[in-house]
């Protein structure tokens, strides 16, 4: 770590392959996929690798753990992607108002939707930090400890929130398969 | 207890351990983080010079429109740096939806789906994209880094730097140094009217002098040995260097002769040969050709 924080190119590579499939992972989780594939998260998380390492001179200075210093990039890089997307989509969004969509209605896809698809949107149920828990848990695969340093938690805490999170997830989904179709909203 | 249970059950999701049976929400964990994780090796390896390397520069309209679907303005983690709340048991925060754009995922039913059996991805094609990437970020954070350590002095920070970027001009310094320093022990042997101790003194200070491959600094310590040796010759009572000691051409006369050394690079003596010797480190010789990197 120290002699990549000192720009020793070997060290730098090694840091950014072992940091990399997580951030990959966060990034999809966090993004989903556009058109079918993770094609612009993978972009995002590449984003990400690049501002780590533009950043990792500082790092030693922040005085907070490595995880926290990688995913807070990531989570950064994720938002400024999300509003980027917001910001330039606005003029395609309203086109589609003005005519009926054929797309099938939010039931229909509700129905039709494969598990992780429905996960997104049971996660989208979610408060942030409970969200962001589920993500860095079972999508990055950080320990509750690790995931308190990112969070600036206690483990104790993110235990809590995390049953809390999967409580949540569990009542969305038996309300989901329970309901009659008809007055299935997710 | 509750709490262990869902900490047991997330730790062997996120390590990509099959889900219990029965358990809907665990199933569906298991096959998002499976999908997730199904990442092809073209996008953490580089793919083979010959293959093709179409690469998408921008987002397409598409991908801009699906992402807006992801919840509004979100900055939970850049805001996690600071101390927090710790859990938010309110359920009606954050109703946004998020990425639906027409995944191909596994069937329901299914726990845990194979690596390499993901639907298509764009990844092959993308192949070179991480690695280029990679170098790229790399350079840039060690070009500054190596650019600054041109400079650099033996025992200074970025002197390791130096010795593994520039190692040519790195043992030059070293040898520069070296008869740098040897050549002041001369020169204090000399004011101690030590003329045998300059002599050797030059002579292994000769040998230093060979190694220094930066022409301006080369013919400057040479100048400097020479005048040294000059005077210590006429102090008298000297033996000198056997030829090639010094790395140049030997004087001659024994002592007690008045000469001028015959130094094929400096035809004339220094005229400086009384001042303390130049610090190198304030002359533009050293790499003042190399491009930096970055």
């Amino acid at each position: 770590m120290d002699r990549a924080v000192r720009g020793e190119p070997d060290a730098m590579a090694a840091l950014l392959g072992n940091v990399q499939p997580g951030v990959i992972k966060y990034c999809r989780a966090r993004l989903g996929k556009t058109g079918g594939a993770f094609t612009t998260a993978d972009d995002v998380s590449q984003e990400v690798c690049v501002a780590l390492l533009k950043a990792l001179p500082r790092y030693r200075h922040q005085g907070v753990p490595f995880s926290a210093f990688v995913y807070g990039i990531a989570a950064r890089k994720v938002t400024d992607a999300q509003r980027a997307a917001m910001k330039l989509a606005v003029p395609a969004a309203e086109a589609t108002f003005e005519r009926p969509d054929a797309a099938p209605g939010p039931e229909q896809q509700a129905v039709s939707a494969d598990q992780a698809k429905l996960l997104n949107q049971l996660l989208d149920h979610l408060p942030e930090t409970q969200r962001e828990i589920v993500v860095l848990r079972v999508a990055v695969g950080l320990s509750a400890d690790e995931v308190g340093s990112v969070l600036n938690m206690t483990s104790v805490a993110v235990r809590v929130a995390q049953s809390r999170a999967l409580a949540k997830l569990r009542n969305l989904a038996a309300g989901i398969f329970d309901e009659p179709m008809e007055r299935r909203a997710v | 207890m509750t709490i262990d249970n869902d900490d047991a059950l997330l730790d062997a999701l996120g390590r990509g351990e099959p889900a219990p049976e029965g358990d809907v929400v665990a199933n569906l964990l298991a096959a998002w983080q499976s999908e997730i994780s199904d990442i092809d090796p073209a996008v953490l390896r580089p793919a083979t010079p010959t293959a093709p390397q179409p690469r998408r520069r921008n987002r397409s309209a598409a991908d801009i429109a699906d992402l807006r679907q992801s919840p509004g303005p979100l900055d939970p983690v850049g805001n996690e740096l600071e101390p927090e709340q710790t859990a938010e048991p309110d359920a009606t925060a954050d109703p946004g939806r998020r990425a639906a754009g027409g995944s191909r995922r596994t069937a329901p039913g299914a726990t845990v789906r194979p690596p390499g059996a993901g639907g298509p991805q764009r990844g092959p094609r993308r192949g070179p994209r991480p690695l280029i990437v990679a170098i790229a970020a790399a350079l840039l954070a060690f070009g500054g880094v190596a650019g600054a350590s041109a400079t650099a002095e033996p025992g200074s920070p970025l002197w390791p730097i130096a010795k593994l970027v520039w190692s040519d001009k790195a043992d030059s310094k070293v040898a520069e140094k070296e008869a740098q320093r040897l050549l002041g022990e001369a020169r204090q042997a000399l004011a101690d009217n030590r003329a045998q101790v300059a002599i050797d003194l030059v002579g292994s200070a000769g040998k230093a002098i060979a190694r220094v491959t930066t022409p301006a600094m080369k013919q400057r310590l040479q100048e400097e040995a020479d005048e040294i040796l000059a005077q210590a010759l006429k102090l008298g009572g000297v033996t000198l260097p056997q030829p090639g000691q010094t790395g140049q051409p030997t004087i001659a006369p024994p002592p007690g002769q008045t000469l001028a050394p015959s130094t094929g690079a400096s035809p004339t003596p220094s005229k400086t040969g009384l001042l303390p010797p130049i610090l190198p480190s304030i002359l533009p010789t050293l790499l003042p050709s190399l491009p930096l990197l970055g």
